[in-house]
């Protein structure tokens, strides 16, 4: 009976616990996308966006009630507070924002972050190794470069998108999901970064007037970024990455002499697989086959792809364009020693740890003999023959 | 008549007491001393206890089931004895409260930053004791209920299987490690648990099958720990593995429903429950020891007692770099516990079966 006493006693103890730390729902001010941009003299600007609570629907147009206080700049916007502020690292940052406002922040529910090229030219490591190590963000934070000031993005209002964090993240997902980009998580950052066989990459956004637009797919060098591919190459580059499953790529295949076929391919599915060798000088070869299915449900050409015979001609033209496009993209990834493809992780697991050490990769690879083999097969051409 | 455990209850006290122990971290503690493919030292590891579980059957069997203390005690005078039941009391109490201080300082950092550990050792204390006195049997139902709580989290892991690479996991064998052996008793403590079926003697009986209750319970172990191992292996690169202080946290923490994400801090909660089956088997076995030395004191003080000072001993690391090294220290102390002690049994017993015998003769 004593124990059971001592325990009724003790059990408000154990509920007041929670009283310890309160987060009060009403009170917090959730940052759902920030950036980081490099200034100059060498600190770092950054704007973080906090959502209103009051949801999308809300068309409050509100005035830049922009309030300069030091060096942070306040404005309220449609469908959200945007806090920017400079300061020598991203924690001071927040400490200064969170003065601004009477929000308590929080990154619980921070879905992207977005660089400048300015930081990404320097190396994101330092930052991305902040935001690993706070246990409130989450790893599955989207990342992305912004062609320009990244900070701009967030200040800007676009009008037939409220909400730019929603809107961004949207947009990035639903690429995502089209597989138009690679997925760029904190932990696929980190994890590419420490991977001796594979360099990172991350989509690059740019502010297209009345929208943000997906321009390119930034190459990185470790945590540098050192060059872009074009956003139309985004599903090739998705394709020489790994398994991709529901793909959609432009085709433009020399037609018989007269011109520029055009080739839609959808559903596309393709499995990669690296071969590795050695050529007749002893250096590394890597042959690189893409088995691609797709349904071509838009061809504007001379050819008939109801007919077998030309449909089989139309593949060898489309396997042939998409060799060619492919091994530019490697040649512009070895001229700048990035390899954003992976084919260190093949040639590593290959010729055994001793060899791999020995070599050094970036330099083997810009020199390495490399060849991309398609197979193509257009599994439908659609209701019409 | 005593009612004695049964074969299935054993099996799953004995897994949870094992699970409780470094499971967020051995895949960071594998990537570190092993390097590539540093899961596999868990083979080693099951194989050792393994061992260590064979001598547990031998002493069974030898000593036909008796309590381990009886055993020890017919042969070598008590007094002698107090050194070695001081040293376990203080390995296993110890052991208990360094696992849920662990469990606190990731709860800290996770969920309640500014809140003192004190707190949550006092209450995990208070629950520890709560359990702890309801005695083994119920201990062990607690761990079958227990069990379902967080059995199924391993199907959590099913969510990386796009994101695996068996290319990650690379063809090399232990490269880019830095020292086996330290590793080896690093990720050792992961296994131990098992050496408390010691203790479990008089509360089994034929029916229980103890000794072949450990060896499944640490074989399913064994598979849960590969398991989740060539996930994190094959998720994340070795390299990084090696910077994650908790890389089980992380991979929950990446795990995404359509309707939900970031509840890694609700998983956790659950852990909860196998931690602390773990702290109060431990300290249920320290108690049964500590017993012998004072047979006379009152088994719920002297629990009581014990789970204070272990608590205000795990007070003093306030880090948890210090908690984690001092969880290391002892880790080292329970492996020479878990081999040292059935080896003084092994020792001792065959001189009895002979005077057992004589002894049989003579009457």
């Amino acid at each position: 009976m004593k124990a059971r006493k001592l325990a009724l006693l003790l059990l408000p103890l154990a509920a007041l616990c929670g009283c310890g730390q309160q987060r009060v729902l009403e009170r917090l001010g959730f940052i759902n996308i920030n950036s980081y941009d490099l200034l100059p003299d060498g600190q770092l600007k950054m704007v973080a966006f906090i959502p209103k609570i009051t949801g999308e629907g809300d068309s409050q147009t509100g005035e830049s009630s922009s309030g300069q206080t030091g060096n942070v700049q306040m404005s309220g916007q449609t469908s959200g507070e945007v806090l920017t502020t400079t300061a020598h690292s991203s924690k001071e940052a927040r400490m200064i924002q969170s003065r601004q406002t009477n929000w308590e922040l929080v990154s619980g529910q921070l879905r992207n972050t977005l660089f400048g090229i300015s930081v990404a030219k320097q190396g994101l490591w330092p930052y991305v190794d902040t935001l690993i190590r706070d246990p409130t963000i989450s790893p599955r934070l989207k990342l992305s470069i912004v062609d320009g000031e990244a900070g701009d993005m967030l200040n800007k209002n676009y009008p037939q998108h409220p909400g730019v964090g929603r809107y961004i993240d949207r947009l990035l997902e639903k690429e995502i999901q089209d597989q138009g980009i690679p997925r760029v998580l904190l932990y696929d950052f980190e994890r590419d970064y420490f991977d001796d066989g594979l360099d990172p990459v991350m989509p690059i956004l740019k502010d297209a007037g009345d929208n943000v637009e997906i321009s390119g797919i930034a190459l990185f060098r470790d945590d540098k970024y050192v060059a872009r591919i074009d956003s139309k190459d985004g599903v090739l580059l998705h394709m020489l990455r790994g398994k991709t499953r529901n793909g959609e790529i432009n085709i433009e295949a020399p037609d018989g002499g007269k011109g520029l076929s055009h080739a839609m391919l959808s559903s596309l599915a393709s499995n990669r697989k690296f071969k590795v060798g050695k050529d007749a000088a002893g250096r590394i070869s890597v042959r690189i086959t893409l088995d691609v299915e797709a349904s071509v449900l838009e061809y504007m050409g001379e050819l008939k792809i109801g007919d077998d015979r030309q449909r089989a001609k139309l593949e060898a033209l489309i396997a042939e364009s998409l060799k060619d496009r492919a091994e530019n993209l490697i040649d512009l990834m070895r001229k700048n020693r990035a390899d954003g493809i992976g084919a260190g992780t093949a040639v590593r697991n290959h010729i055994g740890y001793a060899a791999w050490k020995n070599m050094n990769w970036r330099e083997e690879w810009a020199g390495a003999k490399i060849t991309v083999h398609v197979k193509m097969k257009i599994n439908n051409f659609g209701k019409f023959r | 008549m005593q009612e004695k455990l049964s074969y299935t209850q054993a099996l799953i006290l004995l897994y949870i007491v094992q699970a409780g122990l470094v499971l967020f971290r051995f895949p960071q503690v594998e990537a570190q001393y092993f390097g590539s493919n540093g899961w596999s030292a868990l083979l080693i590891c099951f194989a050792a206890s393994t061992l260590n579980i064979l001598m547990v059957a031998g002493i069974y069997k030898l000593g036909q089931g008796k309590s381990v203390y009886d055993i020890l005690e017919r042969t070598i005078p008590r007094v002698l004895l107090f050194p070695v039941y001081f040293a376990v009391v203080a390995v296993w109490a110890m052991m208990a409260s360094l696992a849920a201080k662990e469990y606190i300082h990731i709860l800290k950092m996770v969920a309640f930053p500014t809140i003192h550990s004190s707190v949550f050792m006092i209450v995990l204390g208070l629950l520890a004791y709560y359990l702890y006195g309801k005695g083994i049997y119920s201990i062990s139902k607690a761990a079958i209920v227990f069990l379902f709580l967080t059995v199924w989290m391993t199907l959590l892991l099913l969510f990386f299987f796009s994101d695996f690479r068996w290319s990650r996991l690379t063809p090399f064998l232990f490269r880019e490690g830095t020292d086996y052996v330290k590793g080896f008793f690093n990720l050792y403590p992961a296994f131990l648990g098992y050496e408390l079926s010691l203790v479990l003697f008089p509360y089994s009986d034929k029916k229980t099958k103890l000794t072949q209750a450990a060896f499944m319970a640490n074989l399913y172990l064994t598979l849960l720990y590969v398991y989740v191992s060539i996930i994190c292996f094959g998720v994340f690169h070795y390299n990084q593995l090696k910077h994650k202080l908790f890389p089980v946290l992380d991979l929950l923490a990446a795990v995404k429903f359509p309707f939900m994400e970031r509840i890694e801090n609700l998983f956790y909660g659950f852990f909860l429950f196998a931690n602390i089956v773990t702290v109060a088997v431990y300290y249920w076995s320290a108690v049964e020891t500590g017993l012998r030395i004072v047979p006379k004191m009152n088994r719920k003080l002297l629990g009581f007692v014990l789970i204070a000072a272990a608590t205000g001993v795990a007070a003093i690391p306030d880090t948890l770099m210090e908690t984690e090294e001092w969880l290391r220290e002892i880790g080292y102390a329970g492996f020479v516990v878990s081999f040292g002690f059935p080896l003084i049994l092994l020792a001792v017993l065959p001189f009895q079966r002979r005077k057992g015998k004589s002894g049989l003769e003579s009457t």
